[in-house]
C-alpha cells in the first residue's frame, strides 16, 4: 500500500467541511449535518458516523461536548397503514406471550434443577450414605450408643434380642418438616407430596450447609496459606532437610558433583539438602549490608538474593542441560559456571549504576566482600554449587527465601541454626509408643514445634519477623496499589460479565444443556464431598468405635455380615438385571411374533399400533398379558432355585424403601451420627499424625522422600494449620461467648419474673436452638462492649498501661498467624485465663450487683416487668417515641462521648488519691512521689490554705527530726520500668517493672540490653502499690455500678411512679417503656439545665435589654410584639407540621382505607381515635418522607424545608414553610377530606328526596372507598394505556421503520 | 435500519491518513507524529518536546500510539519507549489520561465524559493533552504511586528524578 500520492495531493481541502468522525467530505448520498451547538472543524457529521459512535458509545444521544441533544426523526415505510392491522397486532402479541411462555418455563425449569432436584438427590444421596453403613455394620437393633455402651454383641437368643429392642418411637419432627410447616402451615395433604417436600426442605438445608462450611474451609485455608509465608512452624521440606554435617563445604559438593555426573537426575535433586546450608554460608556476606538494619539494606538484600536466585536458575540450566549432553567433562562445566557467574556479577554492577551512590557503595562493599571466594582457586567450584542448591531452593515456595534470610537475619553468627531440632528424634532410641507419637506430631504441628526451638531464639526470630513485615509493608502497599490502579481501567465491564456468567451457569442463558450438565456436575460435587467429608468419617467413625467396644464379636461377625451384606445386594442386582434382561428380551420376541402376524409390513411395526383397529389391539393386549405371565413363571421357576424373595426384591428393593425413607426402622440417632462423625474424623487426625511423625522420621536417613509422599505430607500439614485456626476460632467465637452467655443468664436471673436455672433448663431441652442462639448472643453482645469498655480505657489512660491485653488495632496484630504461630496449649491457657476473668467479672460485677440490689431493696424493684400489656391507650406513643425521637436524642446526647468523659474524670480523680497519676495517666505530678508529714493538726488544717509547693523534700523518716520546719514532704515509693506501648512485645527473659532511679538506671546493677530499654518509660509507684491497685479496680467497679444504678434505676423509678399515677395498677406497664419514658424527663430536664447554664450570660443580657426597655414604652411594646410574633410563627410551624398534617395524613388514611376495611371485616360502628390516627400520621409523614428523599434527592419538599429552617430548629420561616408546604399540603388533603362530603350533600341536594338516615350514613361511609376505586380505576387505566401506545409504537418500529433522519441543529 | 460500513478499517485509515496530513501541514509546536511504517497505518511514533518551565523542559520525549481497527470510536493507546517518571505514566511507559479513555461511566468518577475520548479528539489533541499532562500531573488518578508521592511531598527531588530522565533520553 502506498498512500503517500493521496496525502500530499492537495493542500486546500482542509477549507472543505469534512465529517467530525470520519473525517471525510460530504456527499450526495452521505450529506453534513450540523446536529448541534458545535461549530468550526467539528461543525458537521455523517449521519451514519454518528449513528455508528452513538451505539458504539452506548450513551444518550447528545453531543458530548455541547451537551445538545441530538433530533433524529422516524422514518417510516410510505406503504404503514395508519391503524396497524389486527392480524399483525395479534401474531406480535402471540409471539411476545410465546417468548414469556418460553423463558418461565426456562425459569421453572431452572428453579426445578437448583432447588429441588440438587437438594433432593443431596437428601437420598446422604440417607444411601447412612443406609449403606448402617446395614453393612449394624449387629443389632440396639441404638450405636447402647452398642457403645452396654457391650450389647449378637443376640445369642431371639427372645431375648426381641426383648432389647427398642421399640421406635415416632420420631421427633425433623427439621425440614418444622420449617415447612413454620412457612406452609398443612398445605398438602397427600402422604408422599409431604415427603418430597420435607425431603426437599432437609435437602436445602444440608446443601446450604456444604456450600457454607467449604467456602468456610476455603476461606481458612487462604488465610493459612497467606500468613504460614511466616509460619516459622508448618512442615516444609527444605527446612527439615539439613543435618549436620561436620565435613567442610568444599567436599560436600565435590561429592555431589562426582556422583551427578553418572547420574544427572539426581545429582540435581541432591544438592536441595544443602541449599538451606548454602543460603546460610551466603549469609554473613550479605549481613554486612544488612546488619545495618536500614530499611534500604534489607530490601536491597531481598532484591540482591532474588537477583541471585534467578542467576542461579540460569545456572542450574545450564548444568542441567550439560548433564544431558552427558559427557563427562568437568572441568569444562566449572569453567562454564564460573563465567556465567562473572557475567551475572557484570550484570549486577551495571544495574546498580543506575541506582543512587549510597546504595552504590553498599553493593561495591557487597562485592569486594564476596570477591575473595570468586578469586581463590580452590574453592572456585563451591561458588556454583552454592548456586545451584540456591536454584533448588527457588524451586520451592518463593517466600521462602524471605523466611531463609529472615533466620539469617536473626543469627547471624550461628550459621546452621536448624540443625539442632532435627537431631532429637534421631537421638531418641526408644521408639515411641503409639500416644507419645501422636504427641510428638501435635507438638510438632498443632502446637507449633516450640521444642524445636528454644524460646528465645523463637521470640528473636518472631521479632525479626515482625520487624522486617513493618519494613515490607511500604513496598508490599505500593505493590498492591499499583495492582489496583492497573486493574480501575478493566473494572467498567465486569460486573455485568459477572452477572452473565452467573445467569449462564445457573442456565438461565445459554444452551440447555448447561444447565443440566451444571446441575448434574453440581449433583455430583455435592455427593462427591458429602461423601468425604461425612460418609467415610461415619464410616471409620463406626468402625473405630465398634471395633474399641467389644473387639471379638466384632471381628468375629462383622466380616461375614459384611460379605452377606455386599452379597445380598450383588444378588439383588444381579436378579434386577437378569430379570428384567429376561423380560425384556420376551417381550420383543412376543411382541414381534404378534407384529408380524398382524401387520403388513415388518420394517414398521410400531406404526402398527396407530394404524390397527381395536381387535388387533386385543391382540396385542393379550399377548401382554401373556408375556407377563411367563414372566411370573419366569420369576417363579427362578424362585423355585433356592433364592430368597426376588419378587420382594423386584417389587421393593430395600435402596428404593430406604430412599423413600421411614421403612427400614431406623434405629440409629442423630446423635450416635455425630458421635461417629466425630470418631472418625478424630481417628483420620490420629492417623495423620502416625503418618506424618513416621515420615519426619524416615526424612532423619537423608533419603529424600517420594514426591507422593512429600505431597501428601503437605497436605496434612496443611490440615492441620487449618484445624488448628478452626478450633481456635470456634472457641474463641463460638464457645466463649456461649460461656459468657450462660453466666450473664445466671447472673442477671433476678431480674426476671419467676426465672429459675431449672425453668431455663427446662427451656433449653425444649428449644435447644433457640436457647443456644440466644445465650450465644447475649454473650457476644456482653465481650463487645467490654471490648468497646478496653478500647475506651486505652484512650483515657497511659500508653503501655493495658500492654497485658492485645490491642486489636495493632498494625502488629495479626490474628491468624498469632494463632498459626504460638502452641494450643498455650493458647487454650490464655482463653482459659481469659474465660476466669471474664466469669468473674460477670459473677461478681453485674451478678453481685443484681443479686444485691435484690437482697437490698426487695420485691419493689425487681424483677423488671417485661410483660407486653398492650400500648398505652389506643396510640402507640411509645412506639413513636422511639422511632421519632430516639435517633435525635442519640445524635444529641452521643452517649459515648458522655460516657468517656466521666470515666475520664473518675481516673483522673482516683488516679491523684491514689497517688497512681504517674502509673495510670502518665503524668509526672511531684507531690504524689511522696507524703507531707505534719507535726499537728493545726498544720493539717493550715495546709489547706499554703501552696504546698514551698515545702521542702526529705528523703527518710530520719531527717523528720533534722529539720525545722513544721510541714514536711517525706518521700517514698520507687520508679519502675513500665512498658510504654500496648503492642510492646513481651518476652520471657525480660522483667517487666524493674526498679530504676529516675533516670532509666537499674538499682540491681544489672547491665541493661538495648533489647531491655525498647518500648520502656519511667513511672513512679508509690508504697503499698498492689492495695492501691485493688483498691483502683474496686474503685472502678463501685463507679460503674452506681452510675450503672443512677442511670437505669432512676428513669426506671420515675416513670413507674408517673405510669402507676396515670394508669390501672392491676396492669403494670412495661418496664422498658417506664424507663423510656423516665430516661425522656431526665434528659429534657439536663437538656434545660445545660441550656441555662451555657446561655446564661445571653439569657441575663435579654433580660437586662427587657428591663431596660420598661423606661421606653415604646421599645417595650415593639419588643413585646416581636416576642409574641417569633413565638406565634414557632407554634404555628410546629403545629402545623408537627400535628395537622399528620392528622390530616392518617385522618385520610384512615376515611379511604382503615374505615372501608373495617366496615368490609366487622359490622361494628367504626370510631375515628384522633390521637391514633395523628400518631400513625406522623410515621406515615416521616416514612413518605425519607423514601421520597431516598428516591430523589433535592425534591421540593426537601428544599422547602431546609429553608424553612435555615436559621436553626428555633426559628422556622413561617412564610417559606406556610407557602410551600403547609398551605399546598393543608388544600391537598383538604379536597380529598371534603370533597367526598360535598357530593353526597351536593347528590341529596339536587335529588331532593327524603332518604332514610341508613342510606345517608351508608353513603357518606361508601363515598370514600368508591372514590378511591375510582382514582385508582382511572390510574389503572393511564397506566394501561401508556403500555398500549409504548407497545404500539415498538411495533411500529420493529415491522414499518426504514431509518432515521437526522436533524441540523438550527431549522425547527 | 441502517447499515454499518462495510470496512472499519477502511475508515480508520482514511481518518489516520487525514489526520497525518494536517499534522505535517500545520501540526502545533513541540509535537511531531506519524506511522512507523507506511505499510501499517495503525502503529505511530511521535515525539513531544518537554514543556518550557518544568523539568521535563529540554526534553525529547518518544512514544509510540497504537490504533484500534475501529479507530476513531476506540481511543489509541500511547506508551512512552524512554523512561519516564510522572504520576499519570505507569512504570512501563503507558499513558494515563482520561482523553485516552473509553466513554462511559467511570467507577471512580474521576472524570467527566466531556473529558474522555470521543471522535471529536485526534492525535493533535491528544499530543497537546499529554504535553499539557507533562507540565500539570493529576494526582487524582495517579497511575505511578511512587511518582505521585514524589511529586505531592518532594517538588525538588521530583524534578531532579525528572531531569536526570531527560538527560538519560537525551543520550547524555
Amino acid at each position: 500500500m502506498s498512500f503517500n500520492g493521496d496525502i500530499i495531493d492537495d493542500s486546500d481541502e482542509m477549507e472543505t467541511d469534512t465529517c467530525r468522525i470520519c473525517r471525510g467530505e460530504g456527499t450526495a448520498e452521505e450529506p453534513l449535518y450540523h446536529p448541534c451547538k458545535c461549530s468550526g472543524s467539528i461543525k458537521y457529521v455523517h449521519q451514519e458516523c454518528l449513528q455508528e459512535w452513538l451505539q458504539h458509545s452506548q450513551r444518550k444521544p447528545t453531543c458530548e461536548l455541547c451537551k445538545t441533544p441530538f433530533k433524529f426523526t422516524k422514518l417510516y415505510a410510505p406503504d404503514m397503514p395508519t391503524r396497524i392491522p389486527f392480524f399483525l397486532l395479534a401474531e406480535k402479541l402471540l409471539d411476545r406471550i410465546r417468548s414469556w411462555i418460553f423463558l418461565y418455563q426456562r425459569l421453572i425449569l431452572v428453579a426445578f434443577v437448583w432447588i429441588i432436584w440438587l437438594p433432593l438427590s443431596t437428601r437420598y444421596a446422604v440417607r444411601v450414605y447412612f443406609w449403606l453403613s448402617d446395614e453393612m455394620f449394624e449387629t443389632n437393633n440396639n441404638t450405636l450408643a447402647e452398642t457403645i455402651f452396654l457391650g450389647g454383641g449378637l443376640p445369642v437368643d431371639p427372645a431375648a434380642a426381641n426383648a432389647t429392642v427398642v421399640v421406635p418411637e415416632p420420631a421427633a419432627p425433623s427439621l425440614g418438616y418444622t420449617i415447612k410447616h413454620m412457612i406452609f402451615g398443612d398445605l398438602v395433604s397427600d402422604p408422599l407430596i409431604e415427603k418430597l417436600l420435607d425431603d426437599t426442605f432437609e435437602g436445602q438445608v444440608i446443601t446450604g450447609l456444604v456450600i457454607f462450611v467449604v467456602a468456610l474451609v476455603f476461606l481458612i485455608r487462604e488465610w493459612v496459606l497467606q500468613n504460614a509465608a511466616w509460619n516459622v512452624n508448618l512442615p516444609d521440606p527444605v527446612r527439615a532437610v539439613p543435618v549436620v554435617d561436620e565435613r567442610p563445604l568444599g567436599e560436600q559438593v565435590m561429592e555431589n558433583i562426582q556422583p551427578g555426573l553418572l547420574d544427572a537426575p539426581r545429582r540435581d535433586r541432591e544438592p536441595a539438602n544443602d541449599a538451606a546450608v548454602a543460603l546460610r554460608q551466603d549469609a554473613p556476606g550479605d549481613q554486612d549490608a544488612g546488619g545495618a538494619g536500614h530499611e534500604a539494606g534489607v530490601i536491597d538484600l531481598v532484591e540482591e538474593e532474588r537477583d541471585r536466585l534467578e542467576f542461579a536458575a540460569r545456572a542450574r540450566q545450564l548444568v542441567v542441560e550439560h548433564f544431558a549432553d552427558a559427557g563427562p567433562d568437568r572441568p569444562n562445566l566449572v569453567d562454564l559456571l564460573a563465567q556465567h557467574h562473572r557475567e551475572h556479577q557484570l550484570e549486577i554492577l551495571r544495574r546498580q549504576q543506575n541506582n543512587e551512590g549510597e546504595l552504590r557503595q553498599r553493593h561495591n562493599l557487597n562485592d569486594a566482600n564476596r570477591a575473595p571466594i570468586d578469586v581463590e582457586d580452590g574453592q572456585e567450584e563451591q561458588q556454583p554449587a552454592v548456586e545451584v542448591n540456591a536454584a533448588d531452593a527457588q524451586m520451592r515456595l518463593g517466600q521462602l527465601n524471605l523466611d531463609e534470610l529472615m533466620n539469617d537475619i536473626a543469627q547471624p553468627i550461628e550459621p546452621e541454626p536448624e540443625e539442632e531440632p532435627e537431631q532429637e528424634p534421631e537421638a531418641n532410641v526408644e521408639e515411641p509408643g503409639l500416644w507419645e507419637t501422636v504427641g510428638a506430631w501435635l507438638q510438632e504441628y498443632i502446637i507449633g514445634g516450640d521444642n524445636q526451638a528454644d524460646a528465645e531464639r523463637l521470640a528473636g526470630a518472631i521479632d525479626v519477623v515482625d520487624n522486617f513485615d513493618a519494613m515490607m509493608e511500604p513496598a508490599a502497599r505500593r505493590l498492591e496499589d499499583e495492582e489496583a490502579v492497573e486493574d480501575r481501567d478493566g473494572e467498567g465491564d465486569d460486573d455485568g460479565d459477572d452477572f452473565d456468567g452467573v445467569l449462564e451457569f445457573i442456565g438461565v442463558r445459554g444452551p440447555l444443556s448447561t444447565l443440566f450438565q451444571n446441575g448434574s456436575f453440581a449433583t455430583v460435587m455435592m455427593t462427591g464431598t458429602l461423601a468425604l467429608a461425612l460418609w467415610v468419617p461415619y464410616l471409620i467413625g463406626k468402625f473405630v468405635l465398634m471395633v474399641m467396644s467389644h473387639p471379638v464379636t466384632f471381628f468375629g461377625v462383622l466380616p461375614i455380615r459384611v460379605m452377606a451384606f455386599i452379597a445380598n445386594q450383588g444378588v439383588d442386582i444381579f436378579i434386577v438385571v437378569l430379570m428384567y434382561g429376561v423380560f425384556g428380551v420376551r417381550l420383543y420376541i412376543e411382541i414381534s411374533e404378534q407384529l408380524t402376524n398382524i401387520t403388513t409390513t415388518k420394517y414398521f411395526p410400531w406404526l402398527a399400533f396407530w394404524l390397527k383397529d381395536e381387535a388387533d389391539m386385543r391382540v396385542i393386549s393379550e399377548s401382554w398379558a401373556r408375556i407377563v405371565e411367563r414372566q411370573n413363571d419366569a420369576t417363579a421357576l427362578l424362585g423355585g432355585s433356592g433364592m430368597n424373595d426376588i419378587k420382594l426384591v423386584l417389587m421393593n428393593p430395600a435402596w428404593l424403601k430406604y430412599i423413600h425413607g421411614g421403612v427400614v426402622p431406623d434405629h440409629t440417632t442423630a446423635i450416635d451420627r455425630v458421635v461417629a462423625v466425630f470418631a472418625g474424623y478424630l481417628f483420620l487426625i490420629v492417623l495423620g499424625a502416625l503418618y506424618l511423625s513416621r515420615w519426619s522420621k524416615k526424612k532423619g536417613n537423608r533419603r529424600m522422600s517420594m514426591a507422593l509422599e512429600r505431597v501428601i505430607v503437605e497436605v496434612l500439614g496443611q490440615a492441620g494449620a487449618i484445624l488448628k485456626v478452626i478450633v481456635i476460632i470456634a472457641i474463641e467465637l463460638v464457645v466463649f461467648p456461649l460461656f459468657c452467655g450462660i453466666l450473664l443468664d445466671v447472673a442477671l436471673l433476678p431480674l426476671f419474673d419467676g426465672a429459675s436455672i431449672a425453668s431455663r433448663w427446662e427451656f433449653t431441652l425444649n428449644h435447644p436452638f433457640v436457647s443456644v442462639f440466644l445465650h450465644w448472643f447475649a454473650g457476644t453482645c456482653y465481650m463487645f462492649h467490654f471490648a468497646l469498655f478496653v478500647s475506651m480505657c486505652r484512650e483515657i489512660v497511659r500508653p503501655g498501661l493495658l500492654f497485658f491485653i492485645r490491642d486489636p488495632n495493632d498494625p502488629n496484630f495479626h490474628p491468624i498467624r498469632d494463632v498459626l504461630d504460638r502452641p494450643v496449649l498455650m493458647q487454650l491457657r490464655k482463653i482459659i485465663i481469659s474465660a476466669f476473668i471474664y466469669c468473674s467479672l460477670i459473677c461478681i460485677c453485674l451478678g453481685g450487683v443484681v443479686y444485691g440490689l435484690r437482697c437490698v431493696v426487695g420485691g419493689g424493684i425487681l424483677p423488671i416487668h417485661w410483660a407486653w400489656n398492650g400500648t398505652m391507650g389506643e396510640a402507640p406513643i411509645e412506639l413513636l417515641m422511639y422511632q421519632v425521637f430516639m435517633a435525635y436524642l442519640l445524635k444529641f446526647f452521643k452517649p459515648s462521648g458522655v460516657v468517656e468523659n466521666s470515666w475520664e474524670f473518675f481516673f483522673r480523680k482516683a488516679a491523684s488519691v491514689l497517688r497512681l497519676t504517674s502509673f495510670i495517666l502518665g503524668r509526672e505530678v511531684p507531690l504524689e512521689q511522696g507524703k507531707l508529714i505534719f507535726r499537728s493538726p493545726i498544720d493539717w488544717m493550715l495546709s489547706f490554705f499554703r501552696d504546698p509547693q514551698g515545702i521542702e523534700p526529705i528523703r527518710s523518716a530520719d531527717e523528720i527530726n533534722e529539720t525545722a520546719s513544721q510541714v514536711l514532704f517525706l518521700r517514698d515509693g520507687e520508679f519502675v520500668r513500665a512498658p510504654s506501648s500496648d503492642s510492646v512485645h513481651l518476652r520471657k527473659e525480660r522483667h517487666e517493672f524493674v526498679v530504676v532511679n529516675k533516670d532509666n538506671r537499674r538499682l540491681d546493677g544489672k547491665e541493661d540490653t538495648p533489647e531491655d530499654l525498647k518500648d520502656t518509660t519511667v513511672v513512679y509507684t508509690p508504697p503499698h502499690f498492689r492495695v492501691r491497685i485493688a483498691c483502683l479496680l474496686a474503685g472502678i467497679w463501685m463507679y460503674a455500678t452506681a452510675c450503672g444504678l443512677f442511670v437505669t434505676l432512676g428513669p426506671l423509678l420515675l416513670g413507674r411512679e408517673i405510669f402507676e399515677a396515670v394508669t390501672d395498677p392491676e396492669r403494670p406497664m412495661n418496664d422498658v417503656i417506664s424507663f423510656t419514658f423516665g430516661a425522656y424527663i431526665f434528659c429534657a430536664a439536663y437538656m434545660v439545665g445545660e441550656f441555662l447554664v451555657t446561655n446564661r450570660e445571653h439569657i441575663r443580657q435579654k433580660y437586662l435589654k427587657l428591663v431596660h426597655s420598661f423606661s421606653h414604652p415604646q421599645e417595650f411594646i415593639r419588643k413585646i410584639i416581636g416576642i409574641y410574633i417569633s413565638a406565634g410563627k414557632f407554634v404555628y410551624v410546629y403545629a402545623a407540621l408537627g400535628f395537622v398534617i399528620p392528622s390530616l395524613l392518617g385522618l385520610t388514611i384512615e376515611l379511604y382505607i382503615v374505615i372501608p376495611l373495617h366496615l368490609y371485616y366487622s359490622a361494628e360502628q367504626p370510631i375515628i381515635h384522633v390521637i391514633q390516627s395523628w400518631a400513625l400520621g406522623l410515621l406515615y409523614c416521616r416514612g413518605i418522607y425519607k423514601i421520597s428523599s431516598t428516591i430523589r434527592p433535592n425534591s421540593r419538599l426537601e428544599t422547602a424545608l431546609a429553608s424553612t429552617f435555615a436559621n436553626g430548629y428555633a426559628r422556622p420561616n413561617a412564610r417559606v414553610a406556610s407557602n410551600k408546604i403547609i398551605k399546598p399540603a393543608v388544600l391537598f388533603f383538604g379536597v380529598f377530606l371534603l370533597a367526598p362530603v360535598l357530593i353526597v350533600f351536593a347528590a341529596q341536594f339536587a335529588l331532593r328526596t327524603d332518604v332514610s338516615q341508613d342510606v345517608l350514613v351508608a353513603s357518606y361511609r361508601l363515598i370514600y372507598p368508591a372514590i378511591l376505586l375510582l382514582l385508582l380505576i382511572i390510574f389503572c387505566y393511564r397506566a394501561v394505556r401508556r403500555v398500549c401506545s409504548s407497545w404500539n409504537t415498538r411495533l411500529r418500529d420493529e415491522v414499518y421503520l426504514v431509518g432515521m433522519q437526522l436533524h441540523n441543529h438550527a431549522d425547527d | 435500519m441502517y447499515k454499518k460500513p462495510s470496512a472499519k478499517g477502511g475508515t480508520a485509515i482514511r481518518r489516520l491518513m487525514t489526520e497525518y496530513k494536517q499534522l505535517i501541514n500545520d501540526g502545533p509546536d513541540g509535537i511531531s507524529a506519524g506511522p512507523i511504517d507506511e505499510d501499517n497505518f495503525f502503529e505511530w511514533e511521535c515525539l513531544i518536546q518537554g514543556p518550557e518551565d518544568t523539568p521535563f523542559e529540554g526534553g525529547v520525549f518518544p512514544a509510540t500510539l497504537t490504533f484500534p481497527k475501529d479507530y476513531p470510536l476506540s481511543p489509541p493507546t500511547m506508551k512512552f519507549t524512554c523512561e519516564m517518571f510522572h504520576p499519570n505514566v505507569y512504570k512501563d511507559g503507558t499513558v494515563c489520561i482520561s482523553i485516552l479513555h473509553p466513554p462511559g461511566d467511570d467507577p471512580n468518577m474521576y472524570e467527566s465524559a466531556s473529558e474522555r475520548w470521543s471522535p471529536i479528539q485526534s492525535v493533535e489533541k491528544i499530543l497537546i493533552s499529554v504535553m499539557s499532562m507533562l507540565a500539570e500531573p493529576n494526582d487524582e488518578s495517579g497511575a505511578n504511586i511512587d511518582a505521585c508521592k514524589v511529586w505531592r511531598n518532594d517538588r525538588a527531588e521530583y524534578g531532579r528524578i525528572v531531569k536526570a530522565n531527560v538527560r538519560k533520553t537525551l543520550g547524555l
